[in-house]
């Protein structure tokens, strides 16, 4: 069975273990990428599917974001954590081909009253408590109409002026609504950050 | 100008900026605000790209084909990795995002692209324009030609003359795009001929074309209006299959960057799943390492 990132089962949990993976990457360990592949896939493809909403522009997304990856390993920013550099990798590499301006069915999973998915034959392992399920926990505590407005933009290449467009909500509020939202979010990383701090 | 502490205002463009909601200038002002040094937005900024991460992480993990891994295993057996660590196509999202200072200021916003795109639509426009100028052209030529006032006639000669000698150049002119047009509509109507729109991204939303693929005759024609390339640098065309990224060819821009481009496809490139343009270096790369410039999907 694969391992996910965020499982922190055998071996090292995820904080420790993407360092390191990186590293050899960058040496041109292919065992290395093989395991970070093993690791990451079910989130990489996860979210990639979510943002496209289209299996085939999934997979060839994520053909294209382990290829980046391993091209350009060498040059990753060790100012931005892996993770958080791998997932906003595979957003961007998600939403490219989708047509500026034009509305998408991206981050369903981020909508008010979103189902949760549970493990079943097609889902890799679900994360144990982890940074995948603080993040879940995170976007669950949000009020609806944050999440709403994240969605759209996360989900999507829309403006903010577009989206107040498509939601019927004036610019400014919108903007109120993304800043509010992503502050709270960013509250909640750096609390766990702390906390980390506090269990090393 | 540096900030001293982090305002709602600053909150806002920081957030906005992380999940890419802000227009291209509005992004790119932003960006030069942080090169400029500004610690309090860099802290933001930050701050917000880890929140971003957040809505990210929270996606609900999905098990990907098992012929994805071998398909990847196989890919970067043949991939070289970029050697200098300090390489511009560092992929961390903020270099990213500086990758687009490198194009030229785009016509249209990349958030706002609606108002600013265009599409193949546009690519077409030039002929009906070119059509139109040598009718009139000809037009002209023609009531000159049936005056008979004996006075003037010599004058009316040689400005004939001359007139006919634009004409002349226009109908060459009308030719060559006659037989693009030919071309155009010959691949249309053959069987088996694969397409897709080339669709801006946001480093260069306004770009925009159709690409004909016919892969039995190992031909491609691409039609598109891109952003004029930065000196230096050409777009280049590729085609991305399950192994790797194939090169097609250079894409050459007029001045005012349209491109009608006729390239021959490599032999044995049957099926791809995708074309990609990307920005390289004059006179072009071995494998991309450009910014994407414009994709498109072949169904």
């Amino acid at each position: 069975m694969q391992q996910t990132v965020g499982s922190g089962g055998k071996g090292p949990s995820e904080g420790q273990a993407l360092p390191a993976l990186l590293g050899k990457i960058r040496q041109g360990d292919r065992e290395a990428m093989a395991e970070l592949y093993d690791r990451t896939s079910p989130l990489v493809f996860g979210l990639a599917l979510g943002i496209t909403g289209d299996r085939a522009r999934a997979e060839e997304a994520l053909l294209d974001i382990y290829t980046h990856i391993w091209k350009n390993a060498a040059a990753c920013d060790p100012v931005v954590p892996p993770l958080d550099w791998l997932v906003a990798t595979v957003r961007e590499r998600a939403l490219l081909g989708q047509r500026r301006g034009l509305p998408s069915a991206g981050a369903a999973w981020l909508r008010p009253g979103a189902p949760r998915r549970q493990p079943d034959g097609e889902t890799g392992a679900t994360a144990a408590p982890g940074e995948q399920e603080r993040a879940r926990a995170a976007v669950a505590d949000l009020p609806d109409a944050q999440r709403e407005i994240l969605a759209r933009a996360y989900g999507g290449t829309l403006s903010c002026d577009e989206i107040a467009a498509r939601t019927g909500k004036p610019a400014g509020a919108v903007k109120t609504l993304v800043r509010l939202g992503m502050n709270r979010l960013a509250e909640g990383a750096e609390e766990d950050e702390v906390e980390a701090r506090s269990r090393d | 100008m540096k900030h001293d502490r982090a305002t709602e205002e600053i909150r806002e463009l920081a957030a906005l900026y992380a999940l890419g909601a802000l227009t291209q200038q509005e992004a790119r002002g932003f960006e030069i605000h942080l090169a400029e040094g500004c610690g309090v937005c860099r802290a933001e900024q930050r701050r917000f790209a880890r929140a971003a991460a957040t809505l990210g992480l929270a996606a609900e993990e999905r098990r990907a084909p098992e012929y994805l891994r071998d398909i990847l295993l196989e890919r970067i057996e043949r991939e070289p990795q970029a050697p200098d660590p300090g390489a511009p196509q560092s992929t961390g999202p903020e270099e990213e995002s500086g990758r687009i200072l490198e194009l030229p200021p785009a016509e249209a916003s990349p958030a706002g692209g609606g108002s600013g795109r265009h599409g193949f639509g546009r690519s077409l426009p030039w002929l009906l324009a070119a059509v139109c100028a040598a009718l009139a052209l000809g037009g002209g030529f023609a009531w000159k030609s049936a005056r008979t006032d004996a006075g003037r006639l010599r004058a009316e000669l040689a400005e004939a003359a001359e007139g006919a000698g634009r004409t002349g150049d226009e109908l060459r002119t009308l030719r060559a795009r006659s037989a693009d047009l030919d071309t155009i509509l010959e691949m249309t109507r053959r069987q088996g001929v694969q397409s897709t729109h080339l669709v801006g991204q946001p480093a260069t939303p306004a770009n925009s074309g159709m690409l004909l693929w016919d892969a039995g005759r190992r031909r491609c024609l691409v039609i598109a209006s891109f952003l004029p390339a930065p000196r230096g640098q050409v777009y280049q065309l590729w085609f991305s299959t399950p192994e790797a990224r194939v090169p097609v060819g250079v894409l050459e821009a007029d001045a005012g960057g349209r491109i009608l481009a006729r390239l021959r496809t490599p032999e044995g490139l049957e099926r791809a799943l995708s074309a990609v343009v990307t920005l390289e270096p004059a006179p072009g790369s071995v494998s991309p390492e450009g910014p994407f410039c414009a994709t498109g999907s072949f169904r």
